[in-house]
């Protein structure tokens, strides 16, 4: 079996339009991820004990399960919580909370370097709560693992493929469905990969870009 | 405990049976202080004498396990170990810890603020002033401790002794009316150490606020505090006005910590 150029050129444009739903699935999944692992690591840290421990289970639970699972978990259970929605909304939301978990872990850990006298300032000043994390916590533990949260937006993009277990017309399903058409795997398959490859590599240099921003802003 | 406060005024901070226990230590065991408004205090004592925890207890960074505070004749409310405080409890402790101002032995600024901003964050967010009216009243303070030229810096870029002024000005933003001083030159290169009790000095001359200071500096105490209380084992074993405290001493404890201190210079 070799590769053949034309063929692949041919069905370039179909996996090209494909690559566009897996890039938002990643896009979406990944801002669900930042924003849900955030409010999982402040919740941690409630004075409210129920509240953080519920936090830490949500955490542990979803981190010792694989994400296959729970893509195929909401993808049948969502609807009967009354929430009917498409294969790829359900995508998004499995992987925005299969990577808040991680993100959880890597916010605590920037929120842990940040150090006590920190918190003691804020008070001694007589920042509320809120403000405190706002305007003194965040800004300090966040620069610091935006490299981390980066690796783990890229690490969701290369599992958005799972979403294809959904019906999800992601890259690798469109590609299937090519193959099973026209009865040639390699060419779309080695496309994907490419597609897969070129992105990857794409947004790692993106994350070391902003990290060494970071890193000038904060000299 | 007697004290004497001039006419009916109440103390400006009152701790009464203070225990504060770190897992088998105890820290204060039974303290009682009351410190009249306007009165420059310095506390001494050993190390591990509960100095910094009298401070800390104050403004609200350790909770007590037994006892009350005072600020200003008003009780601050305390939470029962494992409970929270009401909602109208919490407003009353801000409402008196927003008379206080802390500075630290490690300074504690904002590293991601310019120094400008150090001063106004506070005032802007808990006093809600305008960011202009915040920043003049923040260059006067500059101006006050000897940085009019640093707003612009970083924290990383200023000198311990620099930081430590600019962490004054930062406390005096919010004018509180008791002022803690927790160590605050035991962290600076000798050298420094100088300009940062310069402004102590000034301030014990210009403001008419109570001050604490938890300090080693004994004869900074002498010359700036009105009151000296010697802290041993968590209580006062002794206090008086610094000349007699310095000078003459009751306790041989007190005796022996001076003469330890002055040796070690």
């Amino acid at each position: 079996m070799t590769f053949d150029v034309s063929f692949a050129l041919e069905i370039l444009p179909a996996l090209l339009s494909a690559l566009r739903v897996t890039v938002a699935a990643t896009v979406a999944g990944s801002l669900l991820a930042l924003v849900l692992g955030l409010v999982l690591a402040i919740v941690r840290r409630s004075p409210l004990v129920w509240l953080a421990r519920a936090g830490s289970l949500i955490v542990e639970a979803v981190r010792s399960t694989p994400l296959l699972i729970q893509i195929y978990f909401l993808y049948y259970a969502l609807p009967g919580l009354g929430l009917r929605l498409s294969p790829l909304a359900t995508g998004v939301i499995a992987l925005g909370l299969h990577y808040s978990s991680y993100a959880a872990e890597v916010y605590r850990a920037g929120i842990e370097a940040v150090p006590r006298g920190q918190w003691e300032a804020a008070r001694a000043l007589g920042f509320s709560t809120p403000a405190t994390w706002r305007r003194v916590v965040l800004p300090q533990a966040i620069p610091p693992i935006v490299p981390a949260l980066g690796n783990y937006g890229v690490a969701m993009f290369k599992d958005t493929p799972l979403l294809a277990a959904i019906t999800v017309l992601e890259l690798l399903q469109t590609a299937k469905i090519i193959g099973a058409e026209r009865f040639r795997y390699l060419e779309p398959l080695t496309l994907v990969g490419l597609l897969f490859l070129a992105l990857s590599l794409l947004a790692s240099a993106g994350v070391r870009r902003l990290e060494r921003r970071l890193v000038v802003r904060h000299a | 405990m007697p004290e004497a406060v001039s006419g009916q005024e109440p103390p400006a901070v009152e701790l009464r049976d203070a225990v504060k226990r770190f897992g088998d230590a105890v820290v204060l065991d039974g303290l009682d202080l009351a410190v009249p408004a306007g009165q420059r205090l310095a506390l001494i004592g050993p190390s591990g004498s509960g100095k910094s925890t009298v401070l800390r207890v104050i403004m609200g960074l350790e909770r007590l396990d037994r006892g009350t505070l005072h600020i200003e004749g008003e009780e601050v409310p305390r939470a029962l170990a494992g409970r929270r405080l009401s909602r109208a409890q919490r407003e009353t402790e801000r409402r008196l810890r927003r008379r206080l101002g802390m500075v630290f032995q490690h300074f504690h600024l904002f590293p991601h603020m310019t120094v400008l901003r150090n001063l106004t964050e506070a005032p802007v967010l808990v006093l809600g002033l305008a960011r202009d009216e915040a920043a003049a009243r923040a260059r006067e303070l500059l101006e006050l401790v000897g940085l009019a030229d640093k707003e612009d810096a970083y924290p990383a870029e200023l000198s311990g002794g620099q930081k430590q002024r600019v962490a004054i000005a930062r406390a005096l933003a919010l004018r509180p009316s008791i002022l803690l001083f927790d160590e605050v030159t035991s962290a600076l290169d000798p050298e420094v150490v100088g300009d940062v009790l310069a402004v102590l000095r000034q301030l014990a001359a210009d403001q008419r606020s109570t001050m604490i200071l938890v300090t080693h500096q004994m004869g900074f105490a002498e010359e700036v505090a009105d009151r000296v209380a010697f802290l041993d084992e968590g209580r006062i074993l002794e206090q008086g006005p610094p000349r007699q405290l310095f000078h003459e001493p009751r306790e041989a404890r007190t005796r022996t910590f001076l003469r330890r201190v002055l040796e070690a210079r």
